[in-house]
């Protein structure tokens, strides 16, 4: 945007913007601490509750997430009951080695790198799966293939970063 | 006050609405006609897809069975579960039903004869089709379809069944407590020893008429169903070649076809205490026994039963594969199949004979018919 009368028109209608949204939000926090009525003593009430939930959640889940690959490793007591949301349990491995139970997200599964792994079971077993889903492949190359969808999702976010902001 | 149209059910399908609601709904992977009436009664329909390309096909026809007017009146369901493709499914859901009212004008009546010539004659019709197609598209030789087939006319129940479908009859208790679960179809998988004996006993000379493979015994290591319409690379030894696909090609000469398309009939007098009659493709029943989808019948309302059924059935496969059923719903066709089948569910209410239903105007209608590619 060019500038008028010598000054920058932009940076006047941001400050004006950032004003007007402080003076808003201000107000809004004043009748929050203000409001001495039941339900919104009620409604803070929650609103802390669900940080607190939230945080824990936070906790628990830093402890066993492994941050590099996104998904939990069989041995790690804490989800070994609930699936925890967006996610499904995979078994790996090969026919006459260890079998490992891992956990992978939803997205992955729709992945044309993990449907080719499915499509190796398929030519054998057709799909009858002994229960959980079975990828009947080596952990390092399943790790691999996790590897690549990830790198893919990373390298999708930053195109569609690009295309917004330039 | 003003929420509560919000709460209300969402009433489809009830006969008066737009040409959607009349033919049915799709909506992403699933197709369903919550509720509508035929002449002896309501019924509901749903179908769930999880191949690339939907092999499940369905239809019920109510009214005229055959093709004069003075001839007998009813309700007609079809449930076909294809494999290798949709092919054959879709061809016997545009023919069967047809042939069936030719052969119930030739002998003023449908029963297990014309039931049977109806079937025999829609296979005959497809080996002719493959036959025709084979130079410019071979693999129609390699496709084939379940076929479950109920016809309810003058208070009487035909089932017929090639293939591993199930009809199931909920049927009140003479105490009046509970509503029993009777199974009405034969299902022919190679998964059951009468089966596998049966196909020994028709080919006394091959050792490999039925093969274990992985723990799951195959029809010569290809196929677990022993009857099915089309599969006309296990029928005819003509299409035992090029350009065939080596998978689908029998090392062994045969005369005798492999699989036969003759159905199990069974023929059953309805009675006032049978109120329903289950009809759904192998998907639902892998999932659900005879009495669950029963019980779940008896305890919900009528609209939008078989989409309960089917839910229910999704839940259970959902929690198989250690995952939630929200997540489940993420699922891309084709690779879904990994986790549950196509699944086709009728349900079919029997409320009243049809001499009191002359009023009610002839349904057909097709599961699925809508595309479903468009929105997923």
């Amino acid at each position: 945007m060019g500038s008028i009368r010598g000054f920058s028109l932009k940076h006047r209608v941001a400050t004006v913007f950032r004003r007007v949204f402080r003076w808003r939000r201000s107000a809004a926090r004043c009748r929050r601490v203000e409001g001495s009525s039941d339900r919104v003593e009620l409604l803070s009430r929650l609103l802390s509750w669900t940080d607190r939930v939230k945080a824990r959640a936070k906790a628990i889940l830093g402890r066993n997430m492994d941050p590099g690959r996104g998904y939990f490793r069989v041995g790690k007591e804490e989800w070994a009951g609930e699936i925890p949301k967006g996610h499904m349990a995979v078994y790996v491995g090969q026919k006459d080695g260890d079998i490992e139970r891992i956990l992978v997200p939803i997205v992955y599964v729709n992945h044309p790198l993990f449907r080719d792994l499915l499509k190796e079971f398929e030519k054998e077993f057709g799909y009858n799966h002994p229960g959980g889903l079975t990828v009947p492949c080596r952990i390092s190359e399943f790790e691999s293939v996790q590897t690549r969808i990830k790198a893919g999702q990373c390298t999708r976010k930053l195109l569609s970063w690009k295309k917004t902001w330039f | 006050m003003m929420v509560k149209p919000c709460w209300r059910p969402c009433v489809e399908g009830d006969g008066s609405g737009s040409r959607e609601d009349l033919d049915g709904r799709a909506n992403g992977l699933w197709w369903y006609k919550d509720l509508g009436q035929h002449v002896n009664g309501e019924f509901s329909m749903a179908v769930i897809q999880a191949n690339n390309l939907l092999e499940d096909q369905s239809q019920l026809e109510s009214g005229p069975l055959s093709l004069l007017d003075s001839g007998p009146c009813g309700t007609f369901v079809g449930v076909y579960d294809g494999h290798g493709g949709p092919e054959t499914s879709r061809f016997v859901n545009q023919t069967l039903f047809t042939n069936l009212k030719r052969f119930a004008s030739e002998s003023e009546e449908v029963s297990a004869d014309v039931i049977r010539k109806a079937f025999l004659a829609t296979e005959e019709e497809f080996l002719c089709l493959v036959r025709q197609q084979w130079s410019t598209n071979p693999q129609m030789a390699s496709v084939g379809t379940c076929c479950l087939v109920g016809v309810i006319c003058n208070g009487v129940l035909h089932v017929a069944n090639a293939g591993d479908s199930r009809a199931v009859l909920g049927r009140a208790d003479k105490s009046g407590r509970g509503v029993t679960a009777i199974q009405l179809s034969t299902e022919h998988n190679a998964s059951f020893e009468s089966v596998r004996n049966e196909l020994r006993t028709l080919h006394p000379d091959d050792p490999h008429i039925v093969v274990s493979k992985h723990k799951v015994w195959r029809v010569k290591g290809i196929i677990q169903v022993s009857r099915s319409i089309g599969d006309a690379y296990l029928k005819r030894w003509e299409f035992n070649r090029e350009p065939l696909l080596d998978k689908f090609r029998l090392p062994r000469r045969f005369s005798k076809p492999i699989l036969s398309a003759e159905p199990s009939i069974l023929i059953h007098r309805l009675s006032p205490e049978d109120q329903f009659l289950i009809f759904a493709s192998d998907g639902l029943w892998e999932h659900l026994s005879n009495q669950e989808a029963v019980d779940i019948v008896t305890s919900n309302s009528r609209n939008g039963i078989a989409r309960r059924l089917v839910e229910c059935a999704l839940r259970k496969a959902a929690k198989k594969r250690e995952m939630r059923y929200a997540d489940l719903k993420k699922i891309e066709r084709g690779v879904r199949r990994h986790f549950h089948d196509d699944i086709t569910v009728v349900v079919v209410f029997v409320d009243r004979q049809p001499s009191t239903a002359q009023s009610t105007p002839v349904v057909s209608i097709r599961g699925a018919r809508v595309p479903n590619r468009a929105n997923s």
